[in-house]
Order: structure tokens, then C-alpha cells, then sequence
């Protein structure tokens, strides 16, 4: 039975390590129109190794570098974005992700957080969201040690050692892991959408005659929190809250 | 050099003659009423140099004299440009014989060539009041020219002023013209001291009328010298009765007297008669007007309408429809009609953010003529729009009440949509103001190049966290600990069972074999009494303290026991090991030195047994 399954596993791993060579090619070929400014070419073999809805951060980050360079700066920072929903620990990304927004319009004001908040997401964007459940469970690893070190030494300052390490190990595994914890959560919800028209009326209800509040314009990054029909209700990182179409989104 | 200069000065003389052939203008004036039995002028003026006048023969009036030719001409030079008038005018002298309206027919002129006929001009013949059929321009003798102070009384009939409205009845707002006239039958020499009316509760807009001037009119079929005082427009601003003030003047008046000449003299100087001519000075009070204003209708008012009253047309224009980002559009709107021009307000129509609209510019042109106000203001928009996209620009609206229909008009105009394509690159930068701190770090900076190496491949809802295999590991690891741990458990607790065993059989074991080796001692076998005893000793100490007995030597007897017993006692333990094994190899040995050795090892063991049970 066992040995079945991990039979059946090897099976599959070797199949997608063989279809992952292609696409290694497809990619490289991918990265030589890039080379070559030949930027619509480049985008279309990136896109074709995403199918039904795949993500990778390097295929998102390269889409993002393409088009930039074709000026479409909404889409570049659509795909960085993307990107940085996968992976956001990138320095590479986030620098690229900066400089593709000097190029919108909108500049938004950030409320800012309270510092040990802001502390607590700066820790939290060290790492992905798999590198810190691969940490945590490695403390978990050290919190097991600790505790049968506890309860299987005689000697008594092993045992106490033991215990505080243990102990301390298991913070740590439970602070890494509600930082993983965090992370998917932030990746698991489609809770923030790119502004890709032009400009965009935000209206104070889900309606086509209520009145506009704000405009805003194309590039800029907004926190999704209701939908009504084909309508969000978006809120900015200044705070301000307001309706605007989905068709005029696109959902990161 | 100087004789182009010299010729350019001739052409340009010479082109400005010919510009004043070019502009001939050719005309009659006449008084617009006289009196029965009046002399009067009839003029005909020409801006040019002209030959062969044709006048034409005055049937319906009593020809006096003329025409008397008189020219003038005049030069000016005014900041270099040099203009030049001529005039030419033939009068004639006529007397009205007859009432009624009688045309004075055209006259024709020669000029370069070239024929000129003038216009034709009616003149109106009233009955007179006044017996006066002196000439005016022989008559002014003011020989004693006296200046009274008025005697009112005296005044009250010969001069009088009016203040008459076009209306008598209004909408708040409504235009009505206003115009203050003196009236008098004699002449009227000079007016001082002019105090306007007060217009409470009315805006005013002034009508020029020049020079004051001297006119004749009838009134109540009576001819009167006037002076037209002022014009305006009025509009009332609020509803009710309101009143126009009397405005007030002191006018000179010239009141002729004629008497018979004293003497032969005086009657050979000025023939029979006299006239002298006295300057009086009156004071004028006109009456009060009212005016009965009627408040605009409620029923109906639009929510944009601000109080304009009259007859608009709105138009709104753009200049193109299509336009790229940062380049200038123009709005222009325009309200034409008549009313209060200058009142006139628009509410700006909401553009879109991304539209930097620029304050309008505003052209107000009226005119106020004795028809009210008429006119047109324009408001020009400049927008520069910053955003590519498409845009509307919503429907200006405009409203007001209509007198003559007596209800609100609202004019919309239509709404402009504007096609924004996007601008040059690089042509909009954004100040630094616009710019954190932060940005600027990255502004016109490049992206950094791609990745080159492909990572995973993952499905669109794959997360390692919470997957299949991160629950396992986080289940697993303390399992296996536990596990690890019961194992160890487990282990501990044979070995500790192993040792126990040994350490409590130790003494038995012991004992059993000191017994066996007291028999061999008693036997007189004392090489294998040594070897039982040797092992005695050896396997208490290694059953007692759980060391096995490889790992016991001479060497580490001390360390190795010093966990469990007291110095002394290892040193005697010892004492009786090293005892034993010398006495095994000794050669000879008596039976008290055995038995000795046997007492040891027995008092030894003894002694560990009492110090561990």
C-alpha cells in the first residue's frame, strides 16, 4: 500500500520534471525577446506557460518587466503585483515595483501604521509564505528535540536547559508560523485590484447616476471590500472609500 | 537713402488724398420739428472737395436765401500719421409756411468724376404758440445781458423737466428705460448743477448720449426746446412700488423781450422792433415716477436661476473634440441677448479632475441702446487635459425669465465629449512637489533586468501553507517524539531493571562465593581460592555501582566509584583488591595471610552494603 503510493508519487514527479524542462526552454526563448526588445513576443510565450490560472513568481516579474517596457505601466505593475503576492521578500521586485509607480498618476498617501506594526510587516515581508512555515516547522523540529531531551535525560541541567529551549523554540515556531500564516492568508484573498482605464469616477454608491466622489487613475493599487452586482466598493491606502466598476479593475 | 525716404513720404501724401477721394460722404441735416412761420437751415454737408451742386426747390417751404457755400479743411499729424478732412457745405435759408410733415429732397454733387446724390430728410411743421418770428440769428442782442436770480414762479412756466419710463409696471429685473428731459419754450443756455434722482431698489446702467444737445420735440402738440438730461436702463431689484426720485437742476434760460425802438435812431440801427435777451437763472424739479414692480412668479423657477431677466440664446462651443494630453482645448460659451448683460453669471460646468481648467476669459459686449440693454458675454475656457481617456464635459445650462412669454426659459446647451489620446512621452513631468521623498529615489530610474531562471511552476490556489504536506509535518514531527521519547522510556526502565537485579543479587552472589572460596581456602587450594576471591571482589563491585566489569581496571576504580562512596571507603576497597591480586601471584603463603585476605574482602563488602542498601 505504502509502497504504492510513493511509487505512484516518483511516477508523477518524473512526468513534471519532464514537461518542466520544456518549459525551462520556452522560458529561456522567452527571456531572448526580452533581450531583444522584442517585447510582445516575450509576453506571449509568458503567457503561454501560465495555463489554466498557473503562477510563478519569475514568469510574473519578467511579464511585469515587459510591460514596462511598453510603456503600459498599469500592467506592469498588475503583474509585479502578482509577483509579489508569490514572493514579496524580492528586493529586485519591490525596487522594480517603485519605479513603475513614479509613473502613474495617482499618488497616494499612505495613513501611516503604527510603528510596531509597521516593524511586525517588515518582519513579515522577510520571508515568503512557504519559507516561513518551512522556518516555523523547523523550530517545531527544535521544540521536539527540546521536549525529548526533557523527558529523557537524568541529569538535571540538561533537563532544564532542555525545557527553556524547548520552550523558547516553541515561540519562535508559533511567531514564524503566524507569520506564514499571515502571508497566505494575504495571498489566499483576491482582496486588491490594479485600476487599469484611464481615469475612473468613484462614486459614492453602486450606481451609475450617484454621485463621484474622487477620480482616480489607471495603475493605481486599491483594497477590494464589498461587491454588489458588477460593482466594488474599493477602498484607497489613504483611506478613502468609494464605488467604481469592475470592469475597470483587474484583480491581482 | 534719403531720397527714398524722401519718395515714400510724397506716395504716402499722395495716398492719403486719394484715401479722402475714396470716402465721400454726402448728407442733409434739417431740425427734426419747427414751428409754423420759423426760419431754419437746411445744410448739406460734404466731407470732400466737390463741383456742380444741384440743390433741389423747396415747394412746401418759403425760400429765404441760398446756398451759401462755406469749406473748411483741417490737417492733423499725430504720431507721424498724417490725416487730412475737408468739408464743404451749401445752406439754405427756408421759412414753414405750412403744418404738416414735408420731405426736404435730395441734393446731388460732382466729386472726382463721379456723381453723389444725399439723403432726403423730413421735417416736421407744428403750430406755433409763440407770435416770435424773429430769426434766431439775427436776434441774440445782448446788449444787456442781465442775470437775474431766478423768480421761480416766473420760471415754472417757461421750463419744466420729465422723467419718463418706458414702463410703468415691471418683473424685478425687467429692463425700463429712463430718460430725464428739460422742456422749455425758450431757449435753454446752460445747465448746472444736475442732482440724479435716487434709483432705490434699481440697478442703473447708463446710456451715452454724448454732448448734451439742444432739440425740438412736441409735447402735448406744443414744440419745445429739450435737453435730453440722461438715459439709462433701470432694472428693479426687488418687487413692490418703487419710486424714481425728481432729480433736480438749475438751468440759465435766455427769455427774449422785444419793444419798439425809443427813437429814429434805435429804429434806423435795429428796425422795429427790439429784442433783448435776458439770461434767468431757474431751478428745476422734476416729479416723481413710480413704478410698480411685480416679484417673479414662483411657480415654476428653475434651481439654477439667478435673477436674469430678458431674452437669451445660449451657445457652447469646443474647438475640437479630439485632442492629445497636455495640449490646450477651448470652451467657449456664450450667452447673447438682451437684458442685463452685465449681471449675466454662469455656473461653470463640472469638468473632469484631469482637467486643468484655467479661469475663463471673459468678454462682456454691450449695448445699451434705447432699446435696453443688448449684448452677448462670453466666457473662454482654456483646459489642458492631463489624462488620456475619454472624458464629457456636461451640458452648461442657463436660466431666465422671459417677460414677454412672463415665464422661466431654461437653455441647456449640449454636452461635449472629448476624446483625450494619450500625450507625448515625457511631456508632463511631474514637479518635484508632487513627489515624496521616497519617489524620488526611483525617478527615472530603469527596471532591473528579468529573472533568467525559471522557479516552480505552481497551480493557481497552491500554497505550501496549510497544504496536505505541511499539516503532516507539523503532526508527524511531534509524533515521532513522542514516540522517541516512549521508546527511550521503555529502554530505560529494562536497563534500569537489569541493573537493579544486579545489585540486589550482588550481595547474594557474594556471598555465595565467599563460601565457595572459604571451602577452597579451608581446602589449602590457595591459587584457586585467590582467583574466587579476586572475582568476589570484582563482581560485587561491578553488579553494586552497574559498571561492567570491562570497563573496571585498577586505574579507574576511583573515579569510578567516587559517585556512590565516601574516599576512605574507596581506599580500603581498593587496598583489599590490590591485596588479593598481589597475594594470587605471591609464591608462598601462610594460612593467616589467606585468612587475612578473606577477612578483608568480607569486611569490605560488608562495609559497601552498609553504606549502600
Amino acid at each position: 500500500m505504502k509502497t504504492t503510493k510513493i511509487l505512484l508519487a516518483l511516477i508523477f514527479i518524473s512526468l513534471f520534471k519532464s514537461s518542466f524542462g520544456q518549459e525551462e526552454k520556452n522560458f529561456a526563448s522567452a527571456n531572448d525577446f526580452y533581450q531583444k526588445k522584442e517585447y510582445h513576443k516575450a509576453i506571449n510565450i509568458y503567457n503561454s506557460l501560465l495555463f489554466n490560472g498557473q503562477q510563478s513568481y519569475e514568469i510574473f516579474y519578467n511579464l511585469g518587466n515587459c510591460w514596462y517596457k511598453l510603456d503600459n505601466y498599469p500592467k506592469a505593475i498588475l503583474y509585479y503585483e502578482k509577483a509579489k503576492k508569490i514572493d514579496n521578500s524580492d528586493e529586485d521586485l519591490n525596487y522594480n515595483l517603485n519605479v513603475a509607480n513614479t509613473k502613474i498618476s495617482d499618488k497616494i498617501e499612505v495613513i501611516p501604521v503604527f510603528f510596531l506594526k509597521k516593524w511586525w510587516l517588515q518582519f513579515q515581508n522577510i520571508f515568503s509564505e512557504k519559507q516561513w512555515a518551512l522556518v516555523s516547522i523547523i523550530f517545531w523540529i527544535f521544540t521536539s528535540l527540546g521536549a525529548y531531551l526533557f523527558f529523557t535525560t537524568r541529569k538535571f541541567i540538561v533537563k532544564s536547559i532542555s525545557f527553556w529551549a524547548g520552550v523558547t523554540m516553541l515561540i519562535i515556531s508559533f511567531i514564524t508560523g503566524f507569520a506564514g500564516y499571515n502571508k497566505y492568508k494575504e495571498s489566499t484573498q483576491n482582496n486588491s485590484a490594479i485600476v487599469m482605464t484611464a481615469a475612473v469616477n468613484v462614486k459614492s454608491s453602486p450606481e451609475e447616476e450617484s454621485t463621484i466622489i474622487f477620480v482616480i487613475h489607471q495603475g493605481t493599487k486599491v483594497n477590494l471590500a464589498l461587491k454588489i452586482n458588477d460593482w466594488y466598493k474599493i477602498k484607497l491606502a489613504n483611506g478613502s472609500t468609494g464605488w467604481i466598476k469592475e470592469e475597470d479593475l483587474e484583480i491581482i | 537713402m534719403t531720397m527714398n525716404k524722401i519718395a515714400i513720404i510724397f506716395i504716402s501724401l499722395f495716398l492719403s488724398i486719394v484715401g479722402i477721394g475714396q470716402n465721400v460722404n454726402f448728407k442733409v441735416q434739417v431740425p427734426g420739428a419747427v414751428e409754423l412761420g420759423e426760419v431754419f437751415n437746411v445744410t448739406y454737408q460734404l466731407n470732400n472737395d466737390g463741383r456742380d451742386f444741384k440743390g433741389p426747390t423747396f415747394q412746401d417751404f418759403d425760400y429765404l436765401g441760398g446756398p451759401y457755400l462755406s469749406t473748411s479743411s483741417s490737417t492733423q499729424i499725430i504720431n507721424g500719421s498724417m490725416s487730412q478732412s475737408y468739408n464743404k457745405s451749401f445752406t439754405y435759408q427756408l421759412r414753414a409756411s405750412k403744418i404738416g410733415k414735408f420731405t426736404i429732397a435730395a441734393a446731388s454733387i460732382v466729386v472726382d468724376g463721379k456723381r453723389y446724390n444725399s439723403n432726403s430728410a423730413v421735417v416736421e411743421v407744428v403750430k406755433g404758440n409763440s407770435s416770435s418770428n424773429a430769426a434766431p440769428g439775427n436776434s441774440n442782442q445782448n446788449a444787456d445781458n442781465k442775470s437775474n436770480d431766478a423768480n421761480n414762479s416766473n420760471a415754472d412756466g417757461l421750463i419744466f423737466g420729465r422723467t419718463i419710463i418706458s414702463k410703468n409696471s415691471a418683473y424685478v429685473g425687467e429692463p425700463i428705460l429712463v430718460t430725464q428731459k428739460i422742456y422749455s419754450k425758450k431757449q435753454i443756455a446752460n445747465i448746472t448743477d444736475f442732482k440724479e434722482p435716487s434709483y432705490t431698489g434699481f440697478w442703473k446702467e447708463m446710456i451715452d448720449i454724448g454732448q448734451l444737445k439742444l432739440t425740438k420735440e412736441t409735447y402735448n402738440n406744443q414744440v419745445y426746446n429739450v435737453v435730453v438730461i440722461q438715459k439709462m436702463i433701470i432694472f428693479p431689484q426687488n418687487s413692490g412700488t418703487l419710486q424714481i426720485g425728481s432729480f433736480n437742476l438749475k438751468a440759465v434760460i435766455t427769455i427774449v423781450t422785444s419793444r419798439k425802438p425809443r427813437d429814429q435812431w434805435e429804429q434806423w440801427m435795429y428796425g422795429n422792433k427790439i429784442n433783448t435777451s435776458q439770461n434767468t437763472n431757474v431751478e428745476v424739479n422734476s416729479p416723481k415716477q413710480i413704478i410698480k414692480v411685480k416679484p417673479l412668479p414662483e411657480k415654476g423657477k428653475p434651481n439654477n436661476f439667478n435673477g436674469i431677466v430678458g431674452n437669451y440664446t445660449l451657445t457652447a462651443t469646443v474647438d475640437k473634440n479630439k485632442v492629445n494630453a497636455n495640449d490646450a482645448l477651448n470652451l467657449k460659451i456664450s450667452l447673447k441677448g438682451s437684458g442685463n448683460i452685465d449681471l449675466l453669471d454662469i455656473t461653470p460646468p463640472d469638468f473632469p479632475s484631469d482637467f486643468e481648467v484655467y479661469d475663463p476669459k471673459i468678454s462682456t459686449k454691450s449695448d445699451n441702446s434705447v432699446g435696453g440693454v443688448s449684448g452677448s458675454k462670453t466666457w473662454e475656457y482654456l483646459i489642458i487635459p492631463r489624462k488620456e481617456g475619454k472624458f464629457e464635459i456636461p451640458a452648461i445650462s442657463f436660466s431666465y425669465f422671459d417677460v414677454n412669454r412672463g415665464s422661466y426659459v431654461n437653455l441647456k446647451s449640449n454636452s461635449f465629449n472629448i476624446e483625450v489620446a494619450k500625450g507625448k512621452a515625457g511631456s508632463y513631468i511631474p514637479s518635484e512637489a508632487n513627489v515624496d521623498r521616497e519617489d524620488i529615489k526611483y525617478l527615472n530610474k530603469d527596471i532591473l533586468y528579468i529573472k533568467t531562471d525559471l522557479g516552480e511552476i505552481r497551480e493557481k490556489n497552491y500554497h505550501f501553507f496549510n497544504s496536505f504536506w505541511h499539516i503532516i509535518m507539523l503532526i508527524i514531527i511531534p509524533l515521532i517524539t513522542i514516540i522517541l521519547i516512549i521508546l527511550n522510556k521503555k529502554f530505560a526502565k529494562q536497563r534500569a531493571d537489569v541493573v537493579m537485579m544486579k545489585t540486589k543479587t550482588a550481595t547474594r552472589v557474594a556471598r555465595k562465593r565467599l563460601t565457595r572460596a572459604k571451602k577452597l581456602m579451608d581446602a589449602g587450594e590457595n591459587s584457586e581460592f585467590y582467583v574466587e576471591i579476586s572475582k568476589v571482589l570484582w563482581g560485587y563491585l561491578s553488579d553494586k555501582f552497574s559498571i561492567p566489569l570491562s570497563e573496571l581496571s585498577m586505574d579507574n576504580l576511583r573515579t569510578s566509584l567516587s559517585a556512590y562512596i565516601d574516599a576512605a571507603t574507596i581506599e580500603e576497597a581498593i587496598k583489599a583488591v590490590e591485596h588479593c591480586e598481589y597475594a594470587r601471584f605471591a609464591p608462598i603463603q601462610s594460612d593467616d595471610e589467606v585468612h587475612g585476605v578473606y577477612d578483608e574482602s568480607l569486611m569490605i563488602i560488608s562495609k559497601i552494603e552498609k553504606i549502600i542498601k
